[in-house]
C-alpha cells in the first residue's frame, strides 16, 4: 500500500518538513510505499519531496491504491484537489498542524491574515472528504472535532531529540560562557519573531525582572521573522525601555549556534498566545533548561506539569515566576528533571510507532 | 495565585514602586501598544493608526548571516549605502507623516459630518413626527 504525504512547502529547518520527513522514514520503515509532495520545494531539499504538479499531471488513482496524508498549516490550492481525489474514492488522512487565527495578523500583515482565513475556511471544507483527523496537540484536535472532523487523534510532532546532543558551536559557547561569568541570569526565547509569539511581552517581562531582581540579566530573542513592521515596533519598544544590549534579536542562527545558545540559558521564557505544538518547549526542556510559559492553545500540552505554567502574563508576574525559578536551586533542578522526563514522552520512539499505528487503523477502517 | 506567590507579587510590586516608582506601568503600556486586538478592518482610526507606525522607515537593517562573510559583506553594505539610505528614508518618513497628518484630518471631518448628520436626522425625525401631529389634528378639527 501506498501513503503519500502533501504539504504546501518543504523547506529545511522547519518543524513541520522535519516531521513530514521522519513520517515518511516510519512509514516506510512499516512497509509502506511513501513519499512527499509540495508545492514549493527548498533548496537542499530537492532530492527529498517530488513537486505537486507531478501527482496533479498523473491524476487520481483508483480507489484502495494509495491514501493521502494532506499536512494543514496554511492555505493551499492542493486542499481542493485533495478534497476532489478523495471524491474519486482514495483514502485522504489531515495532519493538523495549526492555523495562526487571522486577528494576529491583521494589524501587521494584512495579507497574511486573509490567507490564513482561507486556510481555515479549507480545513473546514475537507471535514467530510477526511477519513482521520490527526492533530500535534490536544488542542489542535479539539478545532478538528469543532470543524467536523468525525475521526480524530492526538499525534505529536515527530522530533528527532537525539539532534539536540550532538556538541554546541564551540565559538558560540565560549563567548556566551563569558559572558555569564560576569554576572546576570540569562533568557532565552526561540520562535519566529511574529505577532502571535509576543517576544513585545518576553522583552516586557524581562525589562521588569531586570530592573527589580538583577541588573546585569540577558535576554536572547532566537528567530527571523516575516513581520518586519512588528520587528520594527519591537525594536522600538526595546529602545523605549532603554534595555541597551541587554536584549539580542539573532536571525540566521546555525543549529550548532542555537545549541550554544540552550547551553547557556538559565530559563526558557515563553510568553506565545498562539502554538499548534511549540517545539521550542521541548527542545528547552530535552535540553535542561526550565521552561516559564503562557499556559495558551496547545502549550500546556506539550508543557505538561514540567514546567512553570502562568495564567497571566502581566511583566510583573513573569518576572516574580522567573525570579522564583532561579533564585530556587532544588525548584529549578526539579523542573529541568521534570522537563528531561516529559521530553523523553516525545521521543520519536514513542512517537513514530504511535502516528503509523493511527495510519493503519483509519486505513483498516 | 497561591499564597506565597501572592506574597512575593506583593514585596515585588512595593520593590518596584520603591526603586523605580511608574516604570512597571511603563512597561505594561509599551507592551500593550505590541498586543494583537480584535480585527479592526475598516476601522478608519485604527487604519491610521498604522499609517502612524508604518511613517518611520527603519534604517538599521540586520545584518546576521550563517556565513561570516555574507555578516561582513552585508555590514559593509550597510555602512557605504547609510548616507543614501538616510536621505531617502528622511523623505519617506515626511511622507508617512503628511499622509497621517491628512488621514487624521479626513477622520475628523468625517466624525464632524457624521455628528451632523445625526442631528440633522433627529431634527427630521422631529419634524416628521409634529407634522404628522399637525396632520392628525387638522383632521379632527
Amino acid at each position: 500500500m501506498r501513503v503519500d504525504q502533501y504539504l504546501p512547502s518543504i523547506v529545511p529547518h522547519d518543524a513541520i518538513s522535519n516531521h513530514t520527513l521522519q513520517l515518511r522514514k516510519a512509514l516506510r520503515a512499516a512497509g509502506y510505499q511513501s513519499d512527499i509532495y509540495a508545492e514549493a520545494i527548498g533548496g537542499p531539499l530537492r532530492r527529498e519531496a517530488r513537486p505537486w504538479a507531478e501527482a496533479k499531471a498523473a491524476g487520481a488513482r483508483p480507489a484502495g491504491e494509495r491514501a493521502v496524508i494532506y499536512h494543514a498549516s496554511t492555505d493551499s490550492d492542493m486542499a481542493g484537489w485533495l478534497a476532489s481525489i478523495a471524491a474519486g474514492g482514495e483514502v485522504l488522512l489531515a495532519d493538523y498542524h495549526n492555523i495562526t487565527p487571522a486577528s494576529f495578523f491583521a494589524r501587521w500583515l494584512p495579507d497574511v491574515a486573509r490567507h490564513m482565513e482561507v486556510a481555515r475556511e479549507q480545513l473546514a471544507e475537507l471535514a467530510p472528504a477526511v477519513r482521520l483527523g490527526m492533530a500535534d496537540s490536544r488542542y489542535n484536535e479539539e478545532e478538528l472535532i469543532e470543524l467536523g472532523y468525525r475521526r480524530t487523534a492526538t499525534c505529536p510532532l515527530l522530533v528527532d531529540l537525539s539532534e539536540y546532543h550532538q556538541a554546541p558551536d564551540h565559538r558560540a559557547l565560549a563567548r556566551l560562557r563569558r559572558a555569564r561569568d560576569r554576572g546576570g541570569a540569562r533568557w532565552l526565547f526561540v520562535g519566529r519573531l511574529s505577532p502571535n509569539k509576543c517576544q513585545h511581552d518576553v522583552i516586557a517581562a524581562f525589562a521588569v525582572y531586570r530592573r527589580l531582581f538583577d541588573p546585569k540579566a540577558h535576554l536572547t530573542l532566537v528567530g527571523g521573522g516575516t513581520a518586519p513592521r512588528y520587528i520594527t515596533a519591537v525594536r522600538q519598544m526595546m529602545a523605549d525601555l532603554e534595555l541597551g544590549d541587554s536584549v539580542e534579536l539573532l536571525d540566521g542562527v546555525g543549529f550548532p549556534v542555537l545549541l550554544a545558545q540552550f547551553a547557556a540559558a538559565d530559563v526558557f521564557v515563553c510568553l506565545s498566545e498562539h502554538e499548534g505544538f511549540c517545539v521550542p518547549v521541548l527542545e528547552a526542556m530535552e535540553l535542561g533548561v526550565p521552561v516559564v510559559a503562557y499556559a495558551a492553545a496547545a502549550v500546556p500540552d506539550t508543557v505538561g506539569d514540567a514546567g512553570v505554567l502562568l495564567a497571566d502574563k502581566d511583566p510583573l508576574t513573569v518576572a516574580v515566576e522567573v525570579d522564583g525559578v532561579l533564585g530556587d536551586e532544588s525548584r529549578r533542578l526539579a523542573l529541568i528533571a521534570a522537563g528531561r522526563a516529559r521530553a523523553a514522552s516525545f521521543s520519536l520512539e514513542r512517537t513514530a510507532p504511535a502516528q503509523v499505528a493511527a495510519v493503519a487503523s483509519a486505513l483498516a477502517a | 495565585m497561591s499564597p506565597a506567590r501572592d506574597e512575593r507579587w506583593r514585596a515585588a510590586a512595593a520593590k518596584a514602586e520603591q526603586l523605580a516608582p511608574g516604570y512597571v506601568d511603563r512597561v505594561r503600556l509599551a507592551a500593550a501598544r505590541l498586543a494583537a486586538g480584535p480585527d479592526r478592518r475598516g476601522d478608519l482610526r485604527a487604519s491610521l493608526a498604522t499609517v502612524e507606525e508604518t511613517a518611520r522607515v527603519d534604517l538599521d537593517a540586520p545584518t546576521l548571516s550563517r556565513l561570516a562573510a555574507g555578516r561582513g559583506l552585508k555590514e559593509a553594505v550597510k555602512r557605504l549605502t547609510r548616507w543614501y539610505l538616510r536621505y531617502v528614508g528622511d523623505q519617506v518618513t515626511a511622507f508617512g507623516q503628511a499622509v497621517a497628518t491628512f488621514g487624521r484630518e479626513v477622520a475628523d471631518r468625517t466624525d464632524e459630518l457624521a455628528d451632523q448628520q445625526a442631528a440633522t436626522a433627529a431634527k427630521l425625525a422631529a419634524l416628521e413626527a409634529r407634522v404628522g401631529q399637525l396632520e392628525k389634528e387638522l383632521k379632527r378639527s
